[in-house]
């Protein structure tokens, strides 16, 4: 095996993590200079490695097949002396849709034994009703002797659709090695010195290896002896019946995924399928492509323009789906959450329940309840945290059951969702807002009239005469319905018939806003 | 269990891909040179190298088995094991990714991209495994639910249909009928609805039209967009850039914290904003800073940004839009007073 190359492989991988928080950062807030990134220590490297690694984001995002612009450069910041230059992410979205926080997941580097041992463990399966698998293909003028060559062709190989235990999965591969090993002294033109290879890996780390794949859902486990290899869904994706060409069926799925990961609550499994999608679309293009030296750049360019506050945020996807496993199987979950401030954190133990999807702000919270040592879920507090501050999550095995014992949480979920405008995380009384709303001919008038009817989630407005509509919604947190009311500007109006604490808060807010403006 | 991980590699993806498409004889076997091309792009990145490098067995020190593919005696490199007739390798997807797959399947947006043919045959392969449900863990708050009529899943296909191919369109509209070349299919999430960015035939304007008012679709008799030969996404960016608003706006962003509640403004901010291109940055004095880039027919849109966000942010340049948002910030106030 090519050891020598896997230790700076290890290390490229590790910088990936670093190398993306540094591109969060940037995503969110737009720009920040070196010496901000290395101040606020957004990666804990000492000056020198920072460099370093600003040159690989620099090289990455502005190097090969994106190098039709340049995405991260230097900014000038006015008005600063000291500090005059930063740096930012181009990010015009109608022109530059690409998510370059996704895709550093899809060019993280693979070791080469990994690498080998999947593509091995591919071989070793058959379809049924396959012939023979064949070496040598047009190899006439090799010399390799015809025993090698039918050993070669006899080889053990498993049925795609049928199920295997651990131990036969093990020597099939193992028999791929060793016959791979003898044809490379045929194939190899070099002068190869080394050892015909067994089979690398120990049976330990062979069944590290096939539960880590059991995990990643390529392979099932059906009982403690049995595995079956996962089904291949895009082997259909060439046989509908109704296709009338099988790539354009496969171009109207790139469509929906490409549409589709780039504002659901998960990313990055859709961003790994459109990839998958694209590459099965350009292998069969390859040599034309190849010829028309434009394989890279063209298919890039997406027909949509996403209007999306996530798009932009992408937030530990990680996180999300071990929340989205853990819910599944019934798990409780143990992680530590960070402050506003992201200055301390502290850990909780937490029954997760659901993961809400807030698509004004882009946010995702987890709603739960939070466990203390014995208490029973009766006891315990409903909690929502914001999920881009969890840090550390570590799922128990042990289930949760024992504790909800006889409670609805789906039921007791829906009673403190009900409401809108309720989203991050307080438990008030539900207070009721009465809103009168006047517009004018303007175009202004004319388009908020357009996103009220719109965004006005399920309450019903009621014109009371040309132009005058009037709306009431109920609230618990006022912090989220004053942002919705502010945003329609003076075409609306708090009437004073409303819940008096609310009246009364979101007079002195009115009041704090003009404030900052001299009258006119 | 990690979404992240090696796996889900480009590089690991060709080749599979490559090795299935030479033995069922779709394509002609590749040089080295151009394998080598294809899988490490033009600037050479140290990951991609050391992939080909081992795929090709050229890695300095040698190694008995590592490569997957092999140079024949026309320089060609052909897959060491080769699967004739059928026979392809699985390709292999994850867990998380069919699960992902099934959840999209039943948004009604899919209804937009795939006909129901299509839709039913992956929902049963899908259907064979193991799933995390996310639809049913996920509660998704927005304001409003589309649901799609079939003339709007059939305005909706052919708008993209006609853009793809970079055609004009004949769109009838308020019972209006006229010519634009789609340029963009926009989607915002918020309100959960599909506009299309237009540019009338014959005019340098931009027009954004929400798909529900429009009627009907027809291939417009201008045909193709072919204007001087000039590329698509360049005619579509020098447009745009004839819209981009001379002036960005600056805006400070308020930091303080006296009450306690106001110490998420410039990550609500971020948010509300992040399908623009801003620039935020502490000046001087550490006020936190931000400009915005935005196109003209997106004015009103940013005014109702910065409306939302009240207090916590104020606008400093340029004047007429200070002016505006002044305007309406004290017409407010009176509203309140006068009772």
């Amino acid at each position: 095996m090519a050891k020598k190359d896997v230790h700076g492989m290890l290390n490229e991988i590790m910088n990936y993590d670093s190398l993306r928080k540094v591109l969060r950062m940037i995503y969110m807030y737009g720009a920040y200079s070196d010496s901000d990134l290395l101040e606020k220590k957004i990666v804990d490297v000492k000056e020198r490695a920072f460099k370093d690694l600003i040159k690989r984001i620099d090289n990455y995002l502005n190097a090969g097949e994106y190098s039709d612009s340049e995405h991260f450069s230097f900014h000038k910041i006015p008005n600063r002396k000291n500090d005059k230059r930063a740096r930012k992410i181009i990010k015009d979205p109608f022109k530059n849709n690409f998510d370059f926080l996704a895709s550093t997941y899809h060019q993280h580097t693979v070791s080469i034994s990994d690498m080998l041992f999947y593509v091995f463990f591919l071989f070793v399966f058959e379809n049924e009703g396959d012939d023979a698998v064949e070496f040598f293909m047009n190899l006439s003028d090799l010399r390799v002797p015809a025993t090698l060559k039918d050993s070669c062709n006899d080889l053990y190989r498993l049925e795609s659709s049928s199920a295997f235990t651990a131990l036969d999965l093990y020597y099939a591969m193992e028999e791929f090695y060793a016959a791979f090993s003898g044809l490379n002294h045929f194939l190899d033109c070099k002068d190869d010195t080394s050892e015909s290879t067994v089979f690398p890996l120990s049976k330990e780390q062979f069944n590290a290896k096939l539960s880590e794949f059991v995990d990643l859902g390529y392979v099932d486990r059906l009982n403690s002896t049995d595995y079956k290899l996962s089904n291949d869904i895009f082997s259909l994706f060439n046989t509908f019946d109704d296709a009338e060409d099988e790539h354009s069926n496969l171009l109207d799925i790139l469509s929906a995924v490409t549409f589709f990961f780039n504002f659901s609550c998960l990313c990055i499994p859709g961003y790994f399928l459109s990839e998958k999608i694209r590459q099965l679309l350009s292998a069969t293009y390859i040599d034309m492509l190849y010829q028309n030296d434009s394989y890279r750049i063209k298919n890039r360019s997406s027909h949509f323009f996403f209007d999306n506050p996530r798009h932009q945020n992408v937030v530990d996807d990680d996180v999300t789906w071990s929340l989205l496993s853990a819910i599944d199987s019934g798990n409780s979950i143990e992680y530590d959450y960070q402050t506003s401030s992201f200055d301390m954190s502290t850990s909780f133990s937490v029954f997760p329940i659901k993961v809400i999807d807030d698509t004004t702000y882009g946010r995702h919270y987890l709603w739960g309840y939070e466990l203390s040592s014995t208490s029973k879920i009766k006891q315990c507090q409903i909690l929502i945290h914001r999920i881009d501050r969890i840090f550390n999550l570590r799922v128990n095995k042990v289930t949760a059951d024992n504790l909800t014992g006889g409670i609805s949480t789906e039921e007791e979920f829906q009673d403190w969702i009900s409401d809108a405008f309720n989203v991050d995380g307080s438990y008030n009384e539900p207070r009721n807002i009465f809103l009168e709303f006047t517009f004018d001919n303007s175009g202004f008038a004319n388009y908020q009239m357009k996103r009220l009817l719109k965004s006005k989630y399920s309450s019903s407005l009621v014109p009371l005469n040309d132009n005058v509509f009037s709306l009431n919604i109920i609230a618990k947190n006022p912090a989220e319905a004053i942002p919705w009311i502010n945003s329609f500007g003076c075409f609306v109006r708090v009437l004073t018939n409303s819940d008096p604490l609310f009246y009364e808060t979101y007079c002195k807010y009115i009041k704090d806003n003009s404030a900052i403006y001299e009258p006119v | 269990m990690n979404l992240f991980n090696e796996y889900e590699n480009k590089n690991l993806q060709f080749i599979v891909n490559y090795i299935n498409q030479i033995s069922s004889g779709n394509l002609n076997p590749l040089t080295q040179a151009e394998l080598f091309t294809l899988l490490s792009g033009d600037k050479l990145k140290l990951s991609s190298a050391e992939i080909v490098n081992a795929l090709l067995n050229l890695n300095e020190m040698p190694s008995d088995n590592s490569n997957i593919l092999f140079k024949d005696s026309s320089d060609e490199m052909l897959p060491i094991i080769s699967l004739p007739d059928c026979g392809h390798l699985p390709i292999l997807t994850s867990y998380a990714e069919k699960s992902w797959l099934y959840y999209i399947l039943q948004d009604p947006k899919a209804d937009l991209f795939l006909n129901p043919g299509v839709k039913q045959a992956i929902l049963s392969a899908l259907s064979d495994g193991k799933l995390v449900d996310i639809k049913k863990h996920v509660h998704t708050i927005s304001f409003q639910r589309s649901v799609f009529s079939e003339q709007y899943i059939q305005v909706f296909r052919r708008i993209s249909y006609l853009l793809k191919n970079h055609m004009y369109a004949e769109i009838i509209c308020d019972s209006q009928s006229f010519d634009v070349l789609p340029l963009k299919i926009r989607y915002h999430q918020p309100s959960d609805s599909f506009s299309v960015l237009a540019q009338p035939a014959n005019t340098d304007n931009l027009i954004s039209i929400d798909i529900s008012s429009i009627t009907l679709v027809e291939k417009s008799s201008l045909g193709k967009f072919n204007a001087d030969n000039i590329d698509f996404n360049n005619h579509i960016s020098d447009i745009l850039n004839k819209h981009l608003a001379k002036e960005p706006i600056l805006v400070e962003i308020n930091t303080s914290n006296p009450m306690g509640d106001n110490n998420q403004s410039g990550d609500r901010f971020s948010h509300l904003f992040a399908s623009f291109d801003t620039t935020t940055y502490e000046d001087e004095s550490f006020h936190l800073i931000s400009s915005i880039k935005y196109y003209n027919f997106q004015y009103y849109e940013v005014l109702d940004k910065i409306l939302s966000l009240g207090k916590y942010i104020k606008v400093l340049a340029p004047e007429s839009i200070k002016k505006e948002v002044q305007g309406i910030v004290c017409a407010r106030t009176s509203l309140y007073e006068t009772n």
